[in-house]
This record gives C-alpha cells, structure tokens and sequence, in this order.
C-alpha cells in the first residue's frame, strides 16, 4: 500500500501544481483573450463597411447579423455573415449591405477547406472587390451566369466562386427579411 | 442518426481527409512500424481501439465536467492526454495478460501509442467540430480505420522495397517519404466526393 | 559520459550532428502540417523551444522527486501544462499565427522531440545542462521546420510570409497580387508556382528528399570513418610485419 502512495503522490501533486499554475495563468490572460477577439472581429467587420464606427450584433427573425452604426448610433447598413458550401468544405463570407439596398462589400472570413492556389484565390481583395455595388437580381450562380453577367469567376474554381456568390445572394434574402419587417421602411431592393 | 451521414463521415474520414496521408497526424508510428504487415495490422487495430475508447471517454467529459466548469478553457489539453495516457497503459496491461504475441510483436511501439498525435489529434478535431457523441464515435472508428489502411499500404510497398536496387541515400526513410508522396497524392482522387 | 561533454557541446549537438528532424526524424507530424508557410514553421519552432526549455527545466528539478515508473505521465502533464501556456499567449497575442498552426499546437505535447529529450537527457542530467540541450535541439528543430517551410512555401505559392501579428510582409515572388497591402511584390521569379508542394504530397516528397541528402552526407562520414579506420590497421599490420 505504502509503495502504491509513494508512487502515485508525486503524479498528483505534480497534477495539481500545474493545474493550479495553469488556473492562474489563464486568469490573467483571460481579458486579454477576450480583447483580441473582439477586436479581430471589429477589424474583419470593418474590412466590409469602412465607415461605421461601430457594430452591434442582433438577432432575430432573419437570424444572426451585425448592425454598422455610425458615431451618433445610427444605422448605416448591416453586416450578415453567410455560410456556405465550397468545394472542400465550408466558406465564411462577411457581405456588407448599406440601408439603401447596395451591397458595400464582402470579405471572405475562412476558405482554409478550398485547394490553395486555386478556390483559395477567393480570398484576393482585388476579386473580391468585382462585387462591390452587385445588383440582387444580377448576382452569378453558375459558371454560364458568371459569363452573362460580367462577373469573372476563378479559373478553374468556379465551385468556390460560387460558394462566394451564393452567400451574397443568402445576404440579401437577409436584408430583404429586416426591411419588410420595419415597418415605416420603404426601402427598395 | 441517418445512414447517408454516417457513410459520409466514414468516407471522409478513412479517404478524403485520411488521418496520415491528409492530415499528417500519426507520421511517427507510420514511418517506424510499417516495414512489416504483422506489425502494421497489430498496430493499425491497437490504435483504432485506444481511439475509440478514447473519444469514448473525452467526449463526455469535455461536455459535461469540462465545458460547464469553464475548464476546458485551460485544462483541456492535460485532461485529454491523461485519458489516452491511461488507455494505453490499459491496453497494455491487457495485451500481456491475453495476448503474449501482439505484446511482444509491438514491442516500444505500444507505450508509444500515447504519444501518437492521431489519437489526441482526433479527440481535438471531435471536440472543435462539436460532433455529437455518436458522430464523434464514427469519426474515432473511421480515422482508425483510414490510419489502418494507409499503414497496410505502406508496409505492403515497403516489404517489396526490401528487394530492390535503391540508392544508399535513399535506404529506409527518404524512399519511404516519397512512397508516402506518391501515395498522399492518389487520395487526391478522392477529393470532392464529399 | 554526459557529464564530460561541454555546455557548447550539448548546445551544437541539437542543431547539426544530432538534428531531432533529419538525423533522429522526431516531430515528424507537425513538421509536415505546418511548413505550408515559411512564418508558421518558425512559429511552430518557437512555441517548441518554449515548451522543450521549461520542459527539460522541471524534469531536471524534479528527477529525483519522480517515481521511475511513473515518470512518462509525470512527463507528459509537466509539457501539457506548457504547451497550454503556449496556446494561451498565442489566443492573446498572435491570434493569426493561432489559426494557422490550428490543432498542431496542443498536438506540441506529443512531439516526440520534447517527451524524447526529457526521458533521455533531462531526467538524467542537472538543470543547466538540461536548458542547454532544450535551446539546441529547439533551435535546431526550428532551423529544420523554417528550411522546409521556406522550400515548400516558395516552390509552392512563390512567395515568403514573415507576417506574424500584424507585423512584417508577405514577399511575393509570383504573379502580382494587387489591392492588398500585406503583399510586397518583389518580381516575377516563378510565373506558375507547383501549388502540389503546400499540400500533403509535397511536405512528404520535400522531406524525402531532404532526408535523402542528409543520409547521404551519414553514409559518406561513415564510410571516411571506416577508410581511415582499415588504414590504421594496415599500417599498423605493416609495422607488425616490418618489425618481425
């Protein structure tokens, strides 16, 4: 019995030492944590609707989304962040659509399951930007729509490409659900 | 739990994303076991079972004891080796008593399986993916599974490579990477089944 | 044995003739995951040093006080408390360099480098030359890891990443990519860069190869070892022969 003490006390001091060293540890990293991660929120919010000061999240009945609030809180836009299905697994996209209607811009968030060098291209800013001021009703959903529509899909890519589009399409049933749900709101698509 | 998804989790996990020749977790086994078929296969079971306990056990644990504390912020690494750390010394004691050949046969290899970062690379990948338990036990079965395969291959070519005329440079370990190339860049196929 | 060898000796040891990736081809999983980028490479060698340093520390401070047979989990709860630090200052400080190197850095705690250093050289050895072994072979670990990262990032994607937290560039050695201002165009060295090489067959041919070379320089040491050893024998047989 004693043998089984000796050997089996070091292990669970050692145990709790670190777990204790570790507990304080994280107590004081903690905020700093939180800190970064807010702020890389705000930073990946901010790449979408440049002018908002600040952003509040909400949710309700068109679901999850973000409102871009300028300095005196009023509501520039909104921010939806879209889920969908690229070609090796999910796409995170960030579409910023203003009061009026227009989408400002959009940042895809996560595309680590996209081939790099090829679906992951859809993370370039310059390709991005083709979609700023994209019109509802003209957004490409298939390759041939790329084409029609003027809009210029990654070679070779077009799954992932349209894993992007279909998000901005997703954003603005979105936005249509929030503006039919104000009721003073008026604004058309 | 429909058959469609289970079939998906399986396919993924075993070709699409297979634990060694995708994911490169498990390497350090899969290179040092791999030059005989006994040994793989033996190795390739012993480590889909401490898998499957594993998850098994962390799943519940993370969800109900961890998470809920708020531990998991900071002791989820320590509280996840320990489990596999135990399974193992589990398995071993229970090879020695009912299987004296597989004990022998595995030989270092078997207390190496804690350090096996297939094992505690799944148990994070059930974890951060917030797969539900029996989605988490598929996926720790299937990774075995996929981690099996690949060893098998693998000790297949290399039991033929025995024979042949290779470069002294490339003896044992660089010829066995660039079998692994070629190997990692047939799942390709597999790509966008799923 | 251990006790004759000198602190530089222990030093140089990690990082040339006993090197953990090519000569003892330890660590070998995150090795191959994270060398997708030049800068996660390094990262991943850094936070390696880290653990490997306070690692080997309390292993050394601890050796008499861990029961023998319990000393691999003792071991292995001593790095997990590290690697978690690690993981932790890397959520709060660098939380790109976190996402990059993803489930690879709670995997650090089954490198087989650390958990090998401590059951062969610090649970038998005083503290200081416990450190001085911990820097070499992480020094030498991260020398390999930012090697293969940098073969495998340039041949791959044509460019060099020396971001981290926001600091640094991205150097593009490929087609121009415009509109972003992390990325320094540098010039067109290589118009179609073999995208195969940042994906898993390309970490394992790079390694192969680099193994080949380094087994190769082995083979050649040995064999000089051998040349010189048979002619010492001859002359020494001549001088038998002579004197008879």
């Amino acid at each position: 019995m004693k043998y089984y003490l000796k050997t089996i006390f070091p292990l669970v001091a050692i145990a709790v030492f670190f777990s204790a060293m570790l507990g304080v540890s994280y107590y004081f990293l903690e905020p700093i944590i939180t800190e970064t991660q807010r702020r890389e929120e705000q930073d990946a919010l901010r790449m979408v609707l440049k002018e908002a000061s600040e952003f509040s999240a909400v949710t309700n009945d068109a679901g999850f989304y973000y409102e871009a609030l300028d300095s005196e809180g009023g509501i520039l836009g909104y921010i939806f962040r879209e889920v969908t299905i690229g070609y090796g697994g999910e796409v995170v996209t960030l579409v910023g659509i203003t009061l009026e209607g227009t989408a400002e811009a959009i940042f895809v968030l996560n595309a680590d399951k996209e081939t790099p060098g090829l679906g992951y291209k859809i993370t370039e800013r310059a390709w991005q930007n083709q979609f700023s001021e994209i019109s509802p009703d003209r957004i490409p959903l298939s390759k041939a729509q790329f084409d029609s529509y003027g809009f210029e899909a990654i070679t070779g890519a077009t799954i992932s490409s349209v894993a992007v589009t279909k998000s901005i399409a997703q954003a603005f049933d979105r936005f249509d659900l929030i503006v039919s749900e104000d009721n003073d709101g008026g604004n058309d698509e | 739990m429909e058959f469609n998804q289970i079939m998906i989790i399986m396919i993924s996990a075993i070709f699409v994303n297979n634990f060694v020749l995708s994911r490169f977790l498990g390497l350090c086994p899969y290179f040092g076991v791999s030059k005989k078929m006994d040994s793989a296969i033996g190795m390739g079971f012993a480590v889909t079972f401490v898998l499957t306990m594993a998850v098994l056990v962390i799943h519940p644990v993370n969800l109900y004891i961890l998470t809920p504390l708020g531990l998991d912020k900071f002791l989820q690494i320590i509280v996840f080796i320990f489990v596999i750390a135990s399974f193992v010394q589990l398995v071993e004691i229970l090879l020695k008593k009912f299987s004296k050949g597989l004990y022998h046969a595995l030989g270092i290899y078997l207390p190496l399986i804690t350090t096996n970062c297939a094992i505690l690379g799944a148990a994070f990948i059930v974890v951060q993916e917030n797969m539900s338990y029996v989605e988490g036990l598929v996926f720790a079965v299937s990774a075995g599974l996929g981690f099996t395969l690949a060893l098998i291959m693998m000790a297949g070519v290399r039991e033929k490579l025995e024979m042949a005329d290779i470069p002294k440079a490339f003896v044992d370990l660089p010829i066995s990477f660039i079998t692994a190339a070629l190997m990692s860049l047939a799942m390709f196929g597999f790509l966008g089944i799923v | 044995m251990s006790n004759k060898h000198s602190n530089w000796f222990e030093f140089v040891k990690g990082i040339a003739k006993e090197n953990p990736v090519f000569i003892a081809a330890l660590g070998l999983c995150p090795t191959l995951a994270v060398t997708t980028q030049t800068i996660n490479g390094l990262a991943m060698g850094v936070a390696v040093i880290f653990v490997l340093f306070f690692a080997n520390m309390f292993v050394s401070l601890l050796r008499k006080f861990i029961p023998s047979t319990v000393r691999i989990p003792a071991y292995i709860m001593i790095i997990a408390s590290f690697v978690t630090l690690v993981s932790l200052f890397l959520q709060a400080f660098a939380p790109d360099i976190n996402r990059a190197l993803g489930i690879f850095i709670p995997l650090i705690v089954v490198n087989c480098v650390i958990l090998g250093r401590a059951e062969a050289f610090a649970s038998k050895n005083t503290v200081s030359k416990s450190l001085v072994d911990a820097l070499g072979m992480g020094i030498g670990f991260t020398l390999a890891l930012t090697l293969i990262g940098l073969i495998r990032e340039l041949s791959g994607s044509a460019t060099i990443t020396l971001q981290f937290a926001g600091l640094g560039k991205i150097f593009n050695f490929g087609q121009p990519i415009l509109d972003d201002p992390n990325i320094v165009n540098v010039t067109t060295l290589i118009q179609n860069p073999a995208v195969v090489m940042i994906m898993p067959p390309g970490g394992f041919l790079v390694m192969g190869i680099l193994l080949g070379i380094f087994q190769n320089s082995q083979n050649r040491k040995a064999e000089r070892e051998k040349k010189r050893k048979q002619e010492l024998a001859k002359a020494a047989k001549a001088k038998a022969n002579t004197q008879s």
